[in-house]
């Protein structure tokens, strides 16, 4: 993707609204950063506008300066970052070079914010209650018992009053962010700035928070300033998107007119691979009859030779029961995966989609045999894999291999792109130092890495590049089956669908099978042949992709669907 | 929480009888006849001698010695030390003066370390920040004989601030010199562990929602930063004591401090059993409790921080 | 960014800074004012008594002291070591064997108990006796029935030499002659307590009742801090207190005791540590003292080694001395705080000379040192890599110092290898002398508990002394002593001793270095300090300035 025809032109359009005054508007804001190697320019060029009571979403990548661009307004820029160049006007006045005593003023009552990570975003050592209740004496708000009550139970938290007295590490995820969203509106700021608010949680979570953020902005008449990077979340929700992209805001508009039109280069590729949107348009074609083929991601099925047999992997009731320590002497038991059974079919790509909880993960450790089964089986190949032993098991890891989420953390630090690749070869003992070599430069070829990165080391490559050495690594073996544990989930909309193309022509090159792990549906319509949902350790429903999608059987997988963001939206079933 | 308590207390007793046997073995073994001793280089007078080592129950073997003195702990008799003196009175005097010592020193080390790491961590890079950071490693790096000296003869002498030894009653004010000396290493440590901890969560994500709140900036510093980078820096004060408690040796004989370290060590010298015994299960004992508080204090401040299930 | 918590720790800072300042300062009275004052309360350095205060169980310095000046027996000693009638009227002996013993009339403790010869004779049964386990029994050796007393298990609680005639006489009958046994009636094992304090030892122990210059404060004994004594107003001897009392402050450290003394915080410190040897005399200006004291300091060698008896023995002994550069030592490492010695006592005894033939042994002679040591090869050889080891305590003293320069001048001047052994403790150290289990030199010396020559002599090289480290048995030197002993006059047995001395010259059981200095500082607060022949200062004398 070349830099300047990212820049050839910028579409702005904005609604001239009325004789209201904007409540928030940026103009041509640019802001530096200090850092070792010199200032970085993180913001060109940003120009947005919000009137009150009007949600506008802020859509980019990261690293595209939307979070910089929404934080500089409410004055949160880390220490080493300031506004070199352009105005914020809030309400009329300049606050981007306010004073500390202002911006203070400012916040809670005027601008709120709710931030993206609800785990990390709240003190863990003092009450739920408490931390609501600076708020709002902080902004000069009666702060009492019945007041902090109020606030989080308007926000959608039941049985609040008892609820103020907790920890947050005693609430889930869903129940931190609401806390969160009570602290942005208790003062009933006018605008609310909601930095990727729900991008931590669960997908039908995540629809209820939304859902309900929703109605108390439209009641209160708040205005939202949405970041997210999720293209179909952002035309959902909001009025007006904003897309970004290299610290400057490349097109805007109103939210359909830009899904349907996309004028800049940037925002077409966006709209083509955001997932949910491409999911919608499968379905929408599906709905008008269309058929759906050019639309996936191509997975043309191998042929087998019949003495193989078809189902490479196959698993049979597998449960795995973890023992909680209680006090002394008690334990509870904990039953994380409940009598699963499914097969996966040679040179094809099976998905397990589940929210968090589900077990999804632990299945996939139990068939890379990283945890051992409660009960069940686990036939590989024909070959009940608890019967393996370890001469056998060492060999039936080579056919096996796994890729798993992050990227930043599968990779060693202190070995460089070589030693990473290299080592599945040495341990197994294949082949000489030169044949090994020789492997290592194809497989970077085949991943699309230039053969220099092998002298590199990790920390030098970007989150995509390195999910590519993980795929090289995985590769070294020849294997015949790739569990991919959210292999995808860690990375951004556009390198999210180098890779998946990635694997595809990998699936059709080799004959590869894969095991997909995905909490993401979306992800599971573009590549997936077969699709096994599940919900608290159990398997509660498993189809062809095509299956499940039109004709969902259980409320839980229908509950799922509906929550796929973008669902709503009217598409057209053209590929743009 | 109490099943938890009552675990740790029980964990005590074999502590203090595996501590006890040890050091009694040690002080047993070490070599020389302390009767003899008692007669510096006059000749020794055997009737007397043999009179005195059957009253200190120095003629029995080891064993019988340690279960004498175990019998002796029960009856609440720790049995007296060579001029006679129950040792029980010995401890009653020593403990709480060398206690006013180290409780002196936690408050000075805990109460500047805090402020000063506070301070030097958030105005990182800074002047403040660097001079603190190395007076901080000039303090850890010069022994404290060296420093106690150095005070002493500047402050005590010199310019008469002070009084260079502590007088009878040790009282507090007698004691304030001594406690500095006695903390300024522990007090460059708290400086140095509140800093690194106050930078830490100065960046994290909740300081910037609390900041993104409307509160003051005093606020987040103290109710959001502090409160969170305490944590650390109480287990250490919270093992500190105990140490505190049995380390003073060095500055008790500097300042003439009538503590538990000065006799500790006249009593491993003339090879007094009972004594050196006695001291070092009670100061065994200060150190585990301290540390039971420390555990508990620590749970206390961190909510996520549970002993039972 | 403004933060109002530095102003905050600056303030806490700067009261506890002030609160410093307020206390402290030169507080050194606990009562009355410092000019030309008889009543200032003298503070001084003392150390913790080893043993509860009864006069016949204490035997080091820290309870000495106290005990000086809280009791007062039959004589007590004058600045130059003459004795003079404390309690005693007269003490007669046509024999210096049978000595019939007077005191003087209407004397009482501090808490009205009268004190009569029998108050004498019941004390120094009970110290004599085995059963009471009192360290200094020994000195009551000479009397008559000591053996029975003192034996081991023995239940006999009198000696059978002490005898009451009436409330002022008693008589002691020796088991022989002893011509300087009156000399040793100042010691502290000879004064008397109350007999409640012979029923209850404990308590008087604790809280002793005497009838000295001083008695000891109410409550005045705070272990291991404090040692308060106030003036006696009963008193009526030769030591009457000048001051209001003395406070001997209890110092673990004698570096403290000396930054004490420069803050006038100490009012006299009776030795200057090693560590401000150097300076206290520029730091004191005229405020100190240095003056010979009745101790000396030696070296002593086993006989039971074999390279140390018999004739090689005596030559290699004789060249260890003259290989021994004592001027060198006393000026570099004690800055002129020591004397060379030029005998086995102490100059300021009477009696003492420094030119007893065979004196010369203890020169400086570096040639005639190598002689001797080849003609004693010749009849032994020494074995070159044994090494003379020289064992000290590490643990108090000081003496690493002097050891070591000591091995280096015998590594040069006779080419031997010689090292310091240190000892961890003083016990250590005289265990391995007692049970006769030394494998070299071991550092010696001797104070004198009375001052007589003969103190320096018997105790150490009699044979079978207590204090016999070398194992010297020489029947001549025995026969030589004890005929000193038995000599009519003082001035007689002196003039014995000193011949003995010549014996003790050649043989060298052990080496004499030198004779201890007492050097002591005192404050800006006081003045007419002075110190008596043991070293230790005249306290009742000092009054405020």
């Amino acid at each position: 993707m070349k830099g300047e025809a990212m820049n050839s032109s910028v579409h702005i359009k904005e609604e001239v609204a009325g004789s209201e005054r904007p409540l928030l508007e940026i103009k041509n804001l640019a802001i530096n950063f200090t850092t070792s190697n010199g200032e970085v320019n993180a913001v060109r060029n940003a120009h947005l506008t919000v009137m009150p009571g009007e949600t506008v979403a802020i859509v980019g990548e990261s690293g595209s300066g939307k979070s910089t661009s929404a934080l500089a307004a409410i004055g949160l820029l880390p220490g080493n970052g300031r506004v070199a160049a352009g105005e914020i006007l809030f309400d009329g006045e300049d606050i981007a070079h306010a004073s500390e005593k202002r911006m203070i003023e400012l916040r809670g009552n005027s601008i709120g914010m709710v931030p993206q990570d609800p785990m990390s975003n709240l003190n863990p050592v003092w009450k739920i209650g408490f931390q609501v209740k600076e708020t709002l004496k902080a902004n000069g708000l009666p702060s009492g018992p019945e007041d902090v009550a109020k606030v989080l139970s308007e926000a959608g938290l039941p049985d609040a009053s008892r609820r103020a007295k907790q920890y947050p590490h005693e609430f889930s995820g869903g129940m931190r962010q609401r806390a969160l969203i009570a602290i942005g509106l208790s003062c009933q700021p006018r605008l609310l700035i909601a930095d990727e608010p729900t991008s931590a949680l669960d997908v039908t979570v995540q629809r209820q928070i939304l859902d309900h953020l929703d109605k108390m902005t439209s009641e209160l008449g708040t205005a939202v300033l949405l970041i997210t990077h999720d293209l179909g979340l952002a035309a959902e929700r909001a009025d007006k998107v904003v897309v970004m992209y290299k610290g400057q805001v490349v097109e805007s508009g109103p939210s359909l007119e830009l899904l349907r039109n996309p004028r800049h280069p940037y925002t077409k590729r966006l709209v083509a691979s955001a997932p949910s949107l491409a999911s919608r348009r499968i379905q929408v074609a599906k709905e008008q009859g269309i058929e759906s083929e050019e639309l996936l991601a191509p997975t043309e099925p191998v042929i087998v030779e019949t003495a193989l047999p078809e189902e490479v992997l196959k698993v049979e009731d597998l449960t795995k029961v973890f023992k909680l320590r209680g006090g002394i002497g008690k334990s509870t038991d904990f039953t994380a995966v409940d009598s699963v059974s499914f097969a996966v079919k040679r040179g094809t790509t099976t998905a397990i989609v589940g929210e968090s909880g589900s077990g999804k993960s632990t299945v996939a450790q139990m068939v890379l045999n990283l945890l051992e089964p409660t009960s069940g089986k686990i036939i590989f190949d024909g070959v009940d894999t608890s019967t393996l032993n370890s001469k056998d098991l060492f060999k039936f890891r080579r056919r096996v291999q796994p890729i798993f989420q992050d990227p930043y953390g599968s990779l060693d630090p202190m070995y460089n792109i070589f030693r990473t690749i290299e080592e599945p070869l040495r341990t197994h003992k294949i082949g000489t130092k030169a044949s090994r070599e020789k492997k290592v430069r194809e497989l970077l070829d085949q991943v699309a890495l230039p053969q220099s990165t092998m002298r590199r080391y990790p920390n030098e490559l970007s989150g995509g590049q390195r999910q590519r050495i993980a795929i090289a690594r995985a590769l070294a073996l020849d294997p015949e089956v790739i569990i991919c544990d959210e292999a995808v989930s860690a990375l951004d909309v556009l390198v999210q669908a180098q890779v998946l193309n990635l694997l595809a022509d990998l699936q059709d090159n080799l004959g590869l099978t894969y095991l997909f792990i995905t909490h993401d549906l979306a992800v599971v319509r573009q590549i997936a042949d077969h699709v096994c949902v599940m919900q608290k350790g159990k398997l509660v429903e498993t189809g062809s992709t095509d299956d499940v999608f039109d004709n969902p059987r259980e409320a839980y997988t229908q509950a799922l669907l509906d929550a796929i963001p973008g669902g709503s939206l009217l598409l057209p079933p053209e590929v743009a | 929480m109490a099943t938890y308590i009552l675990k740790r207390f029980l964990q005590l007793i074999p502590v203090f009888l595996g501590a006890t046997l040890l050091v009694y073995f040690l002080v047993f073994s070490l070599p020389g006849d302390p009767i003899a001793a008692l007669f510096g280089d006059k000749p020794v007078n055997e009737a007397v001698a043999a009179k005195l080592r059957a009253q200190y129950n120095l003629d029995q073997p080891f064993i019988v010695q340690y279960l004498l003195y175990l019998k002796s702990i029960f009856t609440f008799d720790l049995g007296q030390d060579f001029s006679g003196r129950p040792i029980a009175a010995v401890l009653g005097e020593v403990f709480p003066v060398t206690a006013r010592l180290a409780v002196m020193a936690l408050i000075f080390e805990a109460v500047f370390g805090i402020a000063f790491g506070l301070i030097a961590g958030l105005r990182k890079g800074k002047f403040f920040d660097g001079t603190v950071l190395i007076a901080s490693l000039i303090v850890i790096g010069i022994p404290i004989f060296v420093l106690g000296f150095i005070l002493q003869f500047f402050i005590g002498v010199q310019l008469g601030w002070a009084k260079p030894t502590v007088s009878a009653a040790a009282p507090v004010q007698d004691l304030i010199l001594p406690a500095i000396v006695l903390g300024l290493a522990s007090f460059a440590y708290v400086l140095r562990l509140t800093r690194t901890s106050v930078i830490e969560n100065m960046n994290a994500d909740y300081v910037r929602t609390a900041t993104a709140k409307g509160l003051s900036r005093f606020r987040v510093v103290n109710v959001h930063i502090l409160r969170n980078s305490l944590i650390p820096v109480v287990t250490f004060l919270g093992a500190d004591l105990g140490t505190l408690m049995g380390g003073a040796i060095v500055t008790e004989g500097i300042f003439n401090v009538p503590g538990v370290g000065n006799r500790l060590y006249r009593a491993v010298l003339s090879g007094e059993g009972p004594t050196v015994v006695s001291i070092v299960t009670v100061l065994v004992l200060i150190y585990c409790l301290s540390n039971l508080l420390v555990d508990l204090l620590y749970a206390w401040l961190d909510p996520r921080i549970r002993y039972d299930s | 960014m403004r933060f109002s918590r530095t102003s905050k720790a600056l303030g806490v800072a700067a009261i506890i800074a002030l609160a410093a300042t307020g206390c402290g300062g030169g507080g050194s009275n606990d009562s009355g004012t410092s000019a030309g004052d008889p009543n200032k309360v003298i503070i001084a350095d003392g150390s913790e008594p080893q043993r509860p205060l009864m006069p016949a169980d204490i035997n080091e310095v820290g309870g000495g002291k106290i005990a000086t000046l809280i009791f007062s027996g039959l004589v007590s000693y004058d600045p130059s070591g003459k004795p003079v009638n404390e309690l005693a009227e007269s003490i007669e002996a046509p024999d210096a064997q049978n000595f019939t013993i007077k005191i003087k009339k209407d004397q009482k403790f501090t808490n009205g108990d009268a004190i009569t010869a029998k108050t004498f004779v019941d004390s120094w049964n009970y110290g004599a006796a085995a059963k009471n386990a009192q360290l200094s029994a020994t000195f009551f050796e000479s009397i008559k029935g000591y053996d029975e007393a003192s034996a081991e298990g023995s239940t006999v609680d009198t000696l059978s030499g002490l005898k009451v005639v009436d409330d002022t006489t008693f008589t002691v009958e020796l088991k022989q002659p002893e011509s300087d046994w009156p000399l040793r009636l100042g010691y502290t094992a000879f004064m008397p307590v109350p007999a409640a304090a012979l029923a209850d030892p404990k308590t008087y122990g604790e809280k002793p009742v005497g009838n000295g210059p001083y008695k000891m404060a109410e409550n005045g004994w705070q272990h291991n801090v404090q040692i308060q004594l106030v003036p006696n107003p009963d008193y009526n001897g030769p030591r009457k207190a000048k001051n209001g009392g003395v406070t001997f402050k209890i110092f673990q450290n004698d570096d403290a005791a000396y930054q004490d003394l420069l803050s006038n915080n100490l009012d006299i410190l009776q030795v200057i540590p090693t560590s401000a040897l150097k300076n206290f005399k520029s730091d004191l200006g005229d405020r100190f003292i240095e003056k010979p004291y009745a101790g000396n300091q030696t070296i002593a060698i086993p006989e039971y080694l074999p390279e140390w008896s018999g004739e090689a023995g005596k030559l290699r002994r004789q060249a260890i001395s003259l290989a021994i550069n004592r001027e060198e030592i006393t000026k570099v490492i004690f800055s002129g705080g020591r004397q060379p010695a030029k005998d086995f006592t102490a100059p300021v005894l009477d009696g003492y000379s420094d030119s007893i033939p065979g004196s010369d042994n203890l020169n400086f002679d570096a040639t005639k040192a190598k002689d001797l040591w080849a003609k004693a090869d010749a009849i032994q050889k020494w074995d070159p890599n044994t090494a003379f080891t020289i064992a000290y305590n590490a643990d108090k003293g000081g003496h690493k110092a002097w050891v070591e320069a000591l091995t280096n001048q015998l590594k040069n001047n006779l080419g031997i290898k010689a090292e310091g052994l240190p000892f961890a403790t003083f016990k250590e150290a005289r265990d391995l002398a007692t049970t006769g289990k030394l494998t070299g030199a071991i550092r010696a010396g001797w104070q004198a508990d009375y001052p007589s020559l003969y103190n320096f002599l018997g105790p150490i090289y009699k044979t079978g002394a207590g204090s016999n480290d070398a194992r010297y048995e020489n029947p001549t030197f025995d026969k030589a002593i004890s005929d000193g002993l038995s000599a009519p006059s003082v001035a007689e047995g002196n003039k014995a001793m000193n011949k003995a001395q010549e014996i003790l010259l050649q043989d060298l059981p052990a080496i004499p270095l030198w004779y201890q200095v007492s050097q002591g500082g005192w404050s800006t607060g006081v003045t007419n300090v002075d110190y008596g022949w043991d070293g230790v200062p005249l306290y009742y004398n000092i009054t405020g300035k």
